[in-house]
């Protein structure tokens, strides 16, 4: 049925092309000359007129030419352009050469605006969806690792839909986002991340960016300077990454894509526990007891909490814990048009199982794009896309009960996994309760009972629009006008059932309900008016001007119903000790650009733009702000003679300046509400504002670059250094509470990052059987030039917590962690207290940086006729990770590094600390201890050491310290592209099989977890371990067919 | 049809000016949120529930209070002992946390918002004055446990920090109430309506409070306060 109605609209189509009668009609394929794959995409015009088309997904064309004209025109992107005679023929298959010596390739700049590569003078990486679909994951964004150079990306933990961190070119705000912005098609995305994991628990509540459906992209765009993004303004100082979505084309059959791809993901490591040792402390056997410092196993008979008899056995509780994730996509989309109007619609289903039980993503997104060309002159384009996400019982990250992968982790092994399995008991008055040895605590609970018994549900409903006319007013000048809406509503349900843990359920043995809802919407509106020409001979000019108002509202309110009177009743007015809490955010920039680019003999290109931004975030003499950027590119290929063997050669260089705002209501002080005994009370804030003395904060970046091709496009680089420096930044400075404040909101700080960035390229093979290989390098320093104007501050704090403190050091860099170390002779040994043979330790530890000193990814991709190989390595450098987990699990006895010494003692390696007559030890003036050249002899037991170095209050950091390099397999794909002589008879146009694997194993690692796991995505949980659920591996197949 | 289609352009460039205005910007970084005493719709409510909150913080909630008052002055002076070996403050050593629990509060907090009282213009002389009063009470104690303390420049950002004597302090003290005693209006009532639950809005008992805290606090300057 579906079928003949397509085939009736075609046919219909067709007639109305019929009516205009006296043409010839044309078809043919269009392939690629290297590999005689189709090629799509490319423009098919009537020589000399406006008539055209473009390619199918399989290369093919239909076009009807007036029996006046002769001739067609092929042109794409990177390829020589064609002209065929059409004489008397009805069908013309071309085969198209890629054009090496121009490489006009084309690039989706600012604004959206498509420039041809070598006129820019800043550098940008491009990605297709290809690059995001091959290989998926739920965040598109984790794609970019290793791909891009200048990215680092950190994943969030908990489960599907968590977050990511993403910074191009270093970390440069000290309040927290370096995180770039994203545009789709033109238009600023909300990228919020609506919560974070702390120490002590909380949920990563998702991103902005992780919502966007991968198949629904085109190309991806990376502007990694500031240069790139002057035009962007205030948000794009940290880069851009552009998103250009697909569109309908004219063509000659309707284009139907259907795609689905089933992946399993399981753990990519597991953590090396001891097997040998039951629960318990002293080698006793305690079934109350968190530790696993009990007897050795030797299957004994023991009673559990439930007075139940059983034999000990060590169990993998991680593992029958966890179940085998798997995410499944499905994609159908249709594709099509005519000369005048074409239309894409989209439809996306991805329903993702995390490890942890009853974690689930499900995601639907529907997309709708149409393009009219009214008339020559103006064309309409408009989008709306539709989104619909679930997210059923993400976990917890942090140290907590409902946490499950900590409570598995922490679990001894001796507990037997049947009794913990059946999570819940009912007891006498009929009220259930959680089955556990300690049934109450607030730290461990039975992983089975948290995820089955605490209940998240998180909606996201998601509209993303835009609506555009251009009107040509002549081939030269031209406007746009533009509208784009981003607005989404979140409700979050949270339910604790009676009988949780007090500290889970709010000290209430009913249970616990809170329901919370979030809208946030994004209003742009945008003109744009297009000058184009050239002005004598061999100079060119573009002019561009335009103006865009930002309006940004989000409210939230949030009801929380503790203690709910009739258990497991969830509604908020069973509630008996209801709190509700409301917030609101509004502001509105507004900003007037404008840029031109001259350009002589398409070989020198000058940029300049300018920009002014009104921001109601500021106070009234800074609402206004100014920034500039002026680029350069001289394609010296062009220009010079080269030798034969160089056929490319551009050398770029920018400096630009970009300003920023800050968030609303920052200029007053303000009292907040809270509920006091007599109603409600007011309370100071902490944070003193300067008010009307606020500056906006301000970045300024200079780049330069080279790119090269040689052998024709065999071989290439493009090389970048820049240095950027942000200052005046908008960020709080602790002060003395006796000032009435204890911190204070006002600009300061100078934060630089500088670095280079290197791609190269090759092709070692061509013909039928190709191979190409790209590496990236990328390193950052980051330095910090300033923290407060008086110089007071030297350890600016990012944040803190049990195990270490990530600061920005004055002189250093950010991300500088400190953590309890152990003190050392002046040759490195440690320093042993000889009355009871443990390390003495001190605080503040240096221990290194949480950012990696270098990244590479090196990508191999081989294809011979149909079949299609690839496979990426990524390799992060340099960097340290501190563990609280590893801390924690030490001192529990549950690692296989705490065997050491259990049957007898152990000696710490170390020199004796000097002690005075009576026995203490000697302080020096400083308060450290004295080091003697004596060996430490005096023994501890196992359980006495590592509780001392480890545990979860004040364990020593550095002990936990690991080196965060890395080298991973990260992704690869084996494919197969069904030949179109099979398909000849079938109604397929195109069949694609594969094979995919993501995060497949580490080629190398020195650190007992995926170094890449972050406590969460900001920038107070970076280089920190806290029971973060294990990266996945992931591995799938795919099918893509089109009709 | 150019002309036409100009207009309209020209008419959208208009409409896109006149929706750039800086106008709203003011009203619009306004939290709704959150108050000011500088808003006179809320600023006679805003300073009740501010008193309020200066009250029930001032007399130290359980947290501090236990830290800094029980576990801290009580076992020093040895009112009670305890057993506990990692309780040791009875033994005169220095407890930082518990130190800075008390301190680091208490200006922020308890002052800041009595300053806010008092600096405002639409407060009401009575309101002014009986935080001034409250803010003698929550200093004094402040004073007598830590010693010589910022008082002159406290919850003044602008100025600079300094320790002032306990002699100069207790001076200003005497200021303060007697201020109080003869500027207390007793025929304005309720001065912070249902949020003062010391005296239930009674504006003779705070006079009363005011002299009697005057003579504790020259019983405690002459070392006879019992």
């Amino acid at each position: 049925m579906k079928r003949k109605l397509l085939l009736s609209m075609v046919l219909c189509l067709w007639m109305a092309g019929m009516a205009t009668a006296q043409e010839r009609k044309v078809t043919g394929r269009v392939t690629s000359s290297e590999d005689s794959q189709p090629l799509p995409g490319v423009s098919v015009i009537v020589t000399g007129t406006t008539t055209g088309t473009t390619t199918d997904a399989a290369g093919g064309y239909s076009i009807s030419v007036p029996a006046t004209e002769t001739k067609l025109t092929f042109s794409f992107i990177g390829y020589l352009k064609e002209e065929v005679a059409v004489g008397s023929q009805t069908e013309i298959n071309i085969s198209m050469v890629q054009d090496v010596s121009t490489l006009n390739e084309v690039v989706v700049t600012a604004l959206g605006v498509e420039r041809s590569r070598k006129s820019l003078g800043y550098a940008t990486q491009e990605l297709q969806g290809k690059d995001l679909t091959d290989v998926r994951t739920p965040n598109l964004i984790n794609n970019l690792a290793g791909k891009v150079a200048g990215v680092v990306i950190n994943q969030g933990t908990q489960g599907p839909g968590a977050s990511s961190r993403v910074v191009l070119r270093g970390d440069r705000s000290l309040l927290g986002n370096s995180q770039p912005l994203y545009v789709i098609d033109g238009i600023p995305i909300d990228n919020t991340q609506a919560g974070q994991v702390g120490e002590f628990g909380g949920s990563d509540l998702g991103d902005g960016i992780g919502n966007i459906n991968p198949d629904d992209i085109e190309s991806m765009s990376i502007l990694r300077g500031a240069t790139a993004a002057a035009l962007y303004g205030s948000r794009a100082q940290n880069g851009v990454i552009m998103i250009t979505t697909k569109k309908g084309a004219a063509t000659k059959d309707l284009g139907i894509s259907y795609g689905v791809s089933y992946s399993t993901e399981s753990p990519m490591y597991d953590l090396n526990f001891q097997d040998q040792y039951a629960q318990g402390e002293n080698g006793n056997y305690l079934f109350n007891n968190e530790n696993s410092w009990g007897p050795k196993i030797t299957g004994q008979s023991v009673e559990d909490w439930n007075k139940k008899t059983y034999s000990l056995a060590s169990q993998d509780h991680v593992g029958s814990f966890f179940r085998r994730g798997s995410t499944l996509n499905n994609s159908l989309s249709i594709n099509g048009g005519t000369e005048k109007t074409q239309l894409y619609f989209s439809a996306t289903n991805l329903t993702s199982n995390g490890l942890v039980p009853n974690n689930q993503l499900n995601r639907t997104t529907l997309n709708l794009r149409g393009t009219v060309n009214l008339s020559s002159k103006l064309t309409f384009d408009s989008k709306i896309t539709y989104l619909n996400q679930r997210i059923d019982n993400r976990p917890e990250g942090g140290e907590g009960p409902l946490n499950p992968y900590s409570n598995a982790i922490r679990m001894p092994s001796t507990v037997p996994d049947s009794e913990l399995e059946n999570y819940e008991l009912v007891g006498g008055s009929g009220r259930a309760s959680q089955n556990f040895f300690l049934g109450n605590s607030a730290i461990i609970a039975n992983p089975y009972y948290v995820a089955n018994r605490f209940k998240l549900r998180e909606v996201r409903n998601r509209v993303i629009g835009l609506a555009s006319a251009t009107y040509k007013f002549t081939d030269k000048f031209s406007v746009l006008v533009r509208a784009g809406l981003d607005t989404y509503f979140d409700n979050d349900d949270r339910k604790v059932f009676s009988g949780a843990p007090l500290p889970l359920a709010g000290n209430s043995a009913g249970g616990d309900y809170r329901t919370s809802s979030r809208r946030v919407t994004e209003f742009n509106t945008d003109f744009l008016l297009t000058y184009n020409t050239k002005i004598a001979g061999d100079f060119a000019l573009n002019l561009q001007g335009g103006g865009n108002l930002r309006r940004q509202v989000s409210s939230s309110s949030v009801q929380n119903a503790g203690g709910l009177d009739i258990p497991n009743f969830f509604n908020v007015t069973n509630g008996t000790n209801r709190v509700i809490g409301q917030g609101f955010g509004e502001k509105e920039v507004q900003s007037l650009y404008a840029s031109g680019q001259f350009s002589y003999k398409e070989f020198l290109f000058l940029d300049v733009t300018a920009r002014n931004d009104w921001s109601s975030t500021l106070p009234r003499s800074a609402w206004s702000y100014f920034y500039p950027s002026v680029s350069l590119s001289a394609v010296l290929s062009d220009i010079i003679a080269l030798p034969q063997e160089v056929s490319y050669l551009k050398v770029r260089g920018s400096v630009a300046g970009v300003g920023n705002d800050t968030d609303p209501y920052r200029t007053v002080q303000y009292l907040s509400p809270s509920n006091g005994v007599v109603g409600t009370i007011l309370t100071n804030e902490p944070t003193l504002t300067i008010g009307s003395r606020l500056k906006p904060e301000r970045t300024r970046a200079f780049e330069t670059g080279i790119e090269a091709k040689f052998l024709g496009n065999r071989f290439g680089f493009d090389f970048t250094f820049y240095r950027t420096n942000t200052f005046n930044q908008l960020a709080t400075l602790p002060q003395s509470p006796t000032t009435g404040f204890t911190s204070q909101f006002l600009n300061l700080g100078n934060i630089q990052n500088q670095g280079i960035e290197l791609l190269l390229n090759a092709k070692p093979l061509a013909g039928d059987f190709t191979w190409d290989v790209s590496l990236n390098y990328t390193r950052n320093r980051n330095k910090v030039i300033e923290l407060d104007p008086d110089g007071k501050i030297t350890n600016y704090g990012l944040g803190g917590n049990r195990i270490a403190n990530i600061g920005a050091i004055n002189g250093q860099r950010m991300g500088e962690i400190t953590t309890r170390g152990f003190q050392r002779d002046a040759n490195g040994a440690i320093l042993i207290n000889p009355n009871n043979g443990l390390p003495l330790t001190t605080a503040n530890v240096y221990v290194g940086n949480a950012n990696p000193d270098w990244l590479a990814g090196l990508n191999n991709a081989f294809s011979y006729k149909g079949f299609r190989f690839e496979f990426l390595i990524d390799g992060r450098f340099g960097g340290k990770v501190v563990s609280h987990t590893q801390a924690v699990l030490a001192g529990l006895g549950r690692m296989d590094y705490t065997l050491d010494g259990r049957e007898g003692n152990l000696v710490v390696a170390g020199v004796r600390a000097a002690t005075n007559p009576n026995g203490t030890l000697q302080v020096d003036d400083k308060g450290k201890n004295v080091p003697t050249a004596v060996a430490n002899d005096r023994a501890v037991t196992a359980q006495g050491y590592w509780q001392n170095v480890g545990g979860r209050a004040n364990p020593v950091g550095e002990a936990f310290t690991y080196d965060a390099t890395n080298i991973r397999l990260r992704q690869f794909t084996i494919g197969y592209r069904l030949p179109v002589s099979l398909l000849g008879r079938t109604p397929f146009r195109n069949v694609n099989v594969s094979v995919y694997g993501r995060n497949l194993f580490f080629l190398l690692n020195r650190a007992p977890m995926d170094p890449e796991v972050a406590l969460n995505t900001g920038l107070n949980g970076q280089g920190l371990d806290f029971y973060g659920l294990p990266s996945t591996r992931s591995v799938g197949v795919s099918l893509n067919v089109t009709l | 049809m150019t002309k036409y289609i100009r207009t309209i352009a020209a008419g959208l460039l208009l409409s896109f000016a006149s929706a750039s205005c800086t106008d709203r910007f003011e009203e619009m970084n306004i939290d709704p949120n959150r108050v000011t005493l500088d808003d006179p719709a809320v600023a006679a409510g805003a300073a009740n529930a501010l008193f309020s909150s200066a009250i029930s913080n001032g007399l130290m909630r359980a947290f501090e209070f236990q830290r800094v008052q029980a576990l801290y002055v009580d076992l020093f002076s040895q009112h009670y002992a305890t057993s506990a070996p990692y309780f040791n403050t009875d033994k005169y050593q220095m407890n930082q946390t518990w130190l800075n629990a008390g301190w680091n509060l208490f200006y922020p907090r308890d002052i800041a918002n009595l300053a806010t009282i008092i600096n405002s213009e639409n407060t009401t002389s009575n309101q002014k004055l009986i935080a001034r009063t409250w803010k003698v009470f929550l200093f004094h104690r402040m004073v007598d446990m830590y010693g010589d303390i910022p008082y002159f420049n406290a919850a003044k950002p602008n100025e600079p920090e300094k320790y002032d004597s306990q002699q100069a302090i207790y001076d200003d003290f005497f200021k303060e109430l007697k201020a109080a005693a003869d500027g207390l209006d007793l025929t304005v009532t309720n001065s912070f309506d249902n949020k003062d639950v010391i005296y239930g809005g009674n504006t003779a008992r705070w006079k009363a409070f005011a002299n009697a805290l005057g003579m504790r606090l020259v019983e405690i300057s002459e070392g006879t306060a019992t």
